[in-house]
């Protein structure tokens, strides 16, 4: 989801266009990242809901896809972490530590398995979740999430490796039994 | 940061099972059906040429122009709405950013006096910056250390020639680096308590616009320094309570100078007894005849600062003077006396 020129989007589009253009080819994605941020699902359709609000009043001055997707992303970590802090329990959920259950389908170990590591995801202190987000779903290098988050390079590259040791501790007992 | 295929598909399977609601184009389309689109003044909104920009929060940041749905950041327990005015006539006129760039609502904050003592009063200005939050810091901050107070009744307390040379947040603090005129002793004529909240103003202008309470960790010229102003720093600078730094009764829209129509909405922040907010309209300057009064009832009134809002309606064309203060109730037998914010307007 990181390639973004759509030649279709160009400056000439209203913005109700454009609203339908950028919904088809990047709301499932932002509502993804979304969840990965704030891990309630209705919650997370709500930022997503509002970002694309916002980004329909800011058509006239965005104009250009890749600023609108930008835009867009930034508006989604923005409200997820009010979402987060509206709600003050930003490390409630900790990871859940139940066990597959012996002779479970397939279906069940999947739902699980991704259970525990949004549960896992949410348990990681803020940035942490949020440059892993960047980096392992969204796919965008160490320089464009300084940027997006405002902080050094430096405190990227520690947040990204502190944030996926944790993650994969959190995990690492249960992983075995999904591969 | 080395590839890790692992965490690649651990993340992506984990929401794959995610899709969008069935009616989440539909409710999209009614949510932005007729709605405003402004296109080349941002700054100026509709009739009134005030300017709806959501701040959502003490330490927001807006981006202007779009309405009341606006991205915002929210770091801290006072959260409020807030709306910048025209700042003045000059700022109106560019309105199309250059490439690259949003226009955007920079927090600030700035000095005035109080029965308590020097306090902290936010205002916001239009700058283009490049989407990110590090460039909405550096721009707080810059304009903390070295711009000028829309509103006269506010200044600005740090030495001409302090130069802002770099703003960086980092995981648990934000630093600034000065040079320049910054000195580590205290200039003649500015008080203790002055240099005091000198630097608390570039630590809440460094929090609203980073969009995160962090403390500032001061340095000169790329080197720790001891003191700043005369103020001993044994490392970095965390925000004084609300109730002591900021000041109890803040206009934040209609700005400084803002032009409004017969009607306009006021909107602030404060700390007040009861949570009640008092209110005049004078003509002319803060001495002149009440034309209109009244009270409103901000979010709360305990702790910190709580949103207000009030209408103004019915006032005819002219030169207005907008007083909101704090309710004394002791009629300043007690305590510092009520506080207040003016600003000077025109009704078109």
């Amino acid at each position: 989801m990181t390639s973004v020129t759509d030649p279709r989007l160009d400056a000439s589009l209203g913005a109700d266009q454009a609203l339908e253009r950028l919904y088809a080819a990047h709301y499932r994605g932002l509502l993804r990242l979304a969840v990965l941020l704030v891990r309630d699902r209705e919650t997370a359709e709500e930022v997503v809901q509002d970002a694309f609000v916002a980004m329909h009043g800011r058509w006239g001055r965005l104009r250009d896809p890749e600023r609108a997707l930008a835009y867009l992303r930034q508006t989604v970590l923005n409200r997820a972490r009010s979402a987060l802090r509206r709600r003050g329990v930003e490390r409630r959920h900790l990871p859940r530590q139940v066990p597959p259950q012996p002779g479970a389908d397939a279906t069940v170990l999947a739902a699980e398995r991704r259970a525990q590591v949004l549960d896992a995801l949410r348990a990681l202190p803020r940035r942490q979740r949020e440059v892993l987000a960047l980096r392992y779903y969204v796919d965008l290098d160490e320089a464009a999430i300084a940027r997006t988050l405002g902080i050094s390079r430096g405190a990227v590259k520690s947040h990204a490796s502190r944030g996926a040791a944790t993650l994969r501790a959190h995990l690492g007992a249960e992983r075995e039994e999904w591969t | 940061m080395t590839d890790r295929p692992d965490l690649r598909d651990l993340l992506t399977d984990a929401v794959s099972g995610v899709e969008p609601r069935s009616d989440a184009l539909d409710t999209l389309r009614a949510r932005t059906r007729g709605a405003p689109v402004s296109r080349t003044r941002p700054w100026i909104y509709g009739a009134a040429g005030a300017v709806l920009a959501t701040a959502a929060t003490v330490t927001a940041f807006a981006v202007l122009g779009g309405g009341p749905d606006q991205p915002t950041v929210d770091p801290g327990p006072a959260r409020q709405t807030s709306v910048a005015g025209s700042p003045r006539p000059s700022d109106q006129g560019s309105a199309t950013p250059t490439a690259g760039t949003e226009r955007v609502a920079v927090p600030v904050y700035f000095l005035g006096d109080s029965g308590r003592g020097p306090v902290l009063y936010r205002e916001f200005r239009a700058q283009d910056l490049a989407p990110g939050a590090a460039d909405r810091l550096r721009a707080s901050v810059t304009l903390a250390v070295t711009g000028a107070p829309l509103d006269p009744d506010y200044t600005n307390p740090w030495p001409s020639g302090t130069t802002v040379a770099d703003v960086t947040a980092h995981d648990n603090e934000i630093t600034v680096d000065l040079s320049g005129g910054a000195v580590s002793r205290r200039p003649g004529g500015l008080s203790e308590q002055d240099a005091e909240m000198a630097l608390q103003q570039v630590v809440y202008s460094a929090q609203a616009g980073l969009g995160e309470r962090l403390p500032v960790r001061f340095l000169l010229d790329g080197q720790q320094t001891g003191t700043l102003l005369g103020i001993d720093l044994p490392g970095p600078v965390a925000e004084l309570p609300e109730t002591d730094a900021l000041a109890h009764a803040q206009v934040t829209s209609p700005a400084e100078g803002a032009t409004v129509s017969s009607a306009f909405e006021v909107e602030g922040r404060g700390s007040s007894f009861e949570a009640t907010m008092l209110w005049e309209l004078r003509r002319g300057d803060a001495k002149g005849t009440v034309v209109r009064s009244g009270y409103a009832t901000a979010d709360g009134w305990m702790g910190r600062l709580y949103p207000f809002r009030f209408t103004v309606k019915g006032v005819s064309p002219g030169d207005y003077t907008l007083v909101v203060s704090t309710d004394d109730p002791s009629g300043g037998e007690e305590g510092f006396g009520p506080e207040r914010d003016t600003k000077t307007l025109t009704v078109e």
